[in-house]
C-alpha cells in the first residue's frame, strides 16, 4: 500500500525569492526617480537669498543653455511665443532658466511674455541662505 | 563516554536578502522625505513704456555681479546704499549682454533686501 504523502511538495527555489524582490525594489527605485516632478533640479537654477515659495498651477517655460525654448513640454520658436501664450490663456507663468543664460534673454524672454498677456511671472530659483 | 559537541555550521550571510534590506530602507527615507517645495522670484518688466516713471534711476547690469550707475561700478550692496542715501524707492535694471542671469538675480536680491524696488527693462538703457 502506497502512503499518501505528507504534503510535502517539490522544494521551491526560495533562493529566487530575494532576487526577484531586489529587481522589483530597483524598478520601483527607478520608477520613482523618473517622476516628473524631480526634473527641477536645483543646479540649473540660479541662487537667490529673497525668494519665495512659487505658485502652484502656474504654466512652465524652461529656457535652456542653448538658447532653445520649451513651452509646456514642447519646443518653441521664439517667434510663436506670443501666439502660443495667447492660444492657452494662460495669465501665471514660471520660468525655469540655468544662471548662466544671458540675462538680456530672459528680459527680452519677459517682454514678450507680458506683452502677449501674461500678468504674472515667476523665475524659478534656489534658495540660498541669507548672510 | 564523552560526546563531543556537535560542530556549528557556519552559514554564509544571505547577502541577497541584505541587499533587499538596504534597498527597502533608500526606498522608505527617498518616500518619507518631502521634496523641498521650488522657489520662485517674481520679476516685473516693463513693456513700451507702461508704468515707465521717467524720474526713476536706471542702472546697468554688467557681468560678474556688478553694476554700472552714474559712471561708477558697484557691487549690488553698494548699489543699494547709494540709492538708499538718494532716498530712491525704485531702480529701473537694463542688462548688458554680457550679463547672465545670475547677475540679475544676486542684483534683484540686494535691491530687495534693502526694501527698494526693481523694475526690469529689456530695452538698451
Amino acid at each position: 500500500m502506497r502512503l499518501p504523502s505528507s504534503g510535502r511538495r517539490a522544494p521551491v527555489p526560495a533562493e529566487m525569492l530575494p532576487i526577484l524582490n531586489v529587481v522589483l525594489l530597483l524598478l520601483g527605485f527607478f520608477l520613482m526617480l523618473a517622476q516628473p516632478g524631480t526634473a527641477l533640479r536645483s543646479a540649473e537654477l540660479p541662487r537667490s537669498r529673497s525668494a519665495a515659495p512659487a505658485a502652484a498651477g502656474s504654466v512652465l517655460l524652461r529656457l535652456h543653455a542653448d538658447g532653445t525654448l520649451e513651452a509646456d513640454g514642447r519646443v518653441l520658436p521664439q517667434t510663436e511665443l506670443a501666439a502660443w501664450l495667447r492660444a492657452s490663456a494662460a495669465t501665471e507663468l514660471q520660468l525655469q532658466a540655468p544662471p548662466a543664460v544671458p540675462a538680456q534673454r530672459v528680459l527680452a524672454l519677459l517682454a514678450v511674455l507680458r506683452g502677449a498677456g501674461a500678468q504674472r511671472v515667476q523665475l524659478l530659483v534656489s534658495a540660498e541662505a541669507p548672510p | 563516554m564523552r560526546l563531543e559537541p556537535a560542530a556549528r555550521r557556519l552559514r554564509a550571510p544571505a547577502l541577497t536578502a541584505l541587499v533587499d534590506v538596504v534597498f527597502i530602507l533608500l526606498f522608505f527615507f527617498m518616500l518619507a522625505a518631502r521634496p523641498a517645495p521650488p522657489r520662485a522670484l517674481e520679476l516685473r518688466v516693463d513693456v513700451a513704456g507702461a508704468g515707465v516713471v521717467a524720474a526713476m534711476p536706471q542702472a546697468l547690469i554688467l557681468a560678474g555681479a556688478r553694476i554700472a550707475y552714474r559712471g561708477q561700478r558697484l557691487s549690488p550692496s553698494e548699489l543699494a546704499v547709494q540709492l538708499r542715501a538718494e532716498r530712491a524707492a525704485a531702480v529701473r535694471l537694463h542688462a548688458d549682454p554680457q550679463a547672465q542671469l545670475q547677475d540679475l538675480v544676486s542684483a534683484f536680491d540686494a535691491l530687495r533686501a534693502a526694501g527698494i524696488a526693481a523694475q526690469l527693462s529689456a530695452a538698451a538703457p
